[in-house]
């Protein structure tokens, strides 16, 4: 059960941060407290690679995914940052952690055609109670 | 309901990320997978930034301490999953909705009615029913 413990100190440390960048978007533009948090990510990551001394090579294939990977995860969490600041946080976070859960099934279902199971289809029942309740 | 259009693309984009982000992992470490895109998003948000007119002021370094939380909350959720199931860790993980809207209905008095709360508990149940499901 150990894995629980790293989970539930992740799943703290990850609300509190979305938490605090709502508390700064009051009175900073929520872009440039995602863009000093990157830089605070990359400086106390390097310390770690460097620290496990953790292979940084990339092939030709790697680096185009790499590029694309950067892309949508910044311009992805930009939105959700701007998003933070128009509206409250309760209502943001709940259906971006929502979304992220139920938009790969979806992928899965519509693109990759799985099959759906009671549960999956319960699971995205409630996505929709979930995002009406919170936007309507 | 401006910020519904921009929480729509940010789910588009963040769960193609995920697509994406699984496939490189089988080939190297997450924590380089990390290291690449923060060094692209750092300029990229920096073009955000100026595109849509941002400030900045002193009070913005907070956010470097921000960034250190942030990275340890991915550093203990990528351990979790090496530890533990995805189908497992995924949904204690997501979890963090809750974190996030119980300390800003405390902290920030946002609202906390009957219909918000019903969309919580449906939220919670979602991720657990589908981050939890066998694939």
């Amino acid at each position: 059960m150990i894995w629980l413990a790293y989970a539930l100190g992740a799943m703290a440390l990850q609300g509190l941060v979305i938490f605090i960048v709502k508390a700064f978007s009051f009175r900073l533009s929520p872009l440039l407290v995602l863009l000093f948090q990157y830089i605070g990510s990359i400086l106390l990551l390097s310390l770690y690679l460097k620290h496990k001394k953790i292979n940084l090579h990339l092939d030709k294939l790697c680096v185009k995914k790499v590029f694309a990977s950067g892309f949508l995860v910044s311009t992805g969490l930009s939105l959700y940052y701007l998003a933070l600041g128009l509206a409250e946080a309760s209502k943001v976070a709940t259906i971006q952690s929502v979304g992220v859960t139920v938009l790969p099934v979806l992928f899965a279902f519509l693109i990759l055609k799985e099959k759906v199971t009671k549960r999956l289809f319960a699971g995205l029942v409630f996505a929709v109670m979930c995002i009406l309740f919170l936007t309507i | 309901m401006l910020w519904v259009l921009y929480i729509t693309l940010a789910i588009f984009f963040l769960s193609s990320n995920i697509l994406l982000v699984k496939t490189l992992v089988r080939k190297i470490s997450p924590f380089a997978v990390l290291f690449y895109q923060y060094l692209i998003a750092i300029p990229l948000v920096f073009i955000y930034s100026l595109m849509t007119g941002s400030k900045a002021d002193l009070n913005v370094l907070w956010s470097i301490p921000l960034g250190f939380i942030y990275v340890v909350a991915i550093a203990l959720f990528y351990i979790g999953l090496k530890k533990g199931n995805l189908s497992k860790v995924s949904p204690v993980f997501n979890m963090n909705l809750l974190v996030t809207s119980l300390l800003s209905i405390v902290f920030f008095a946002e609202q906390f009615n009957l219909k918000i709360i019903l969309g919580l508990v449906f939220g919670v149940v979602s991720v657990y029913l589908i981050g939890g499901a066998k694939k």
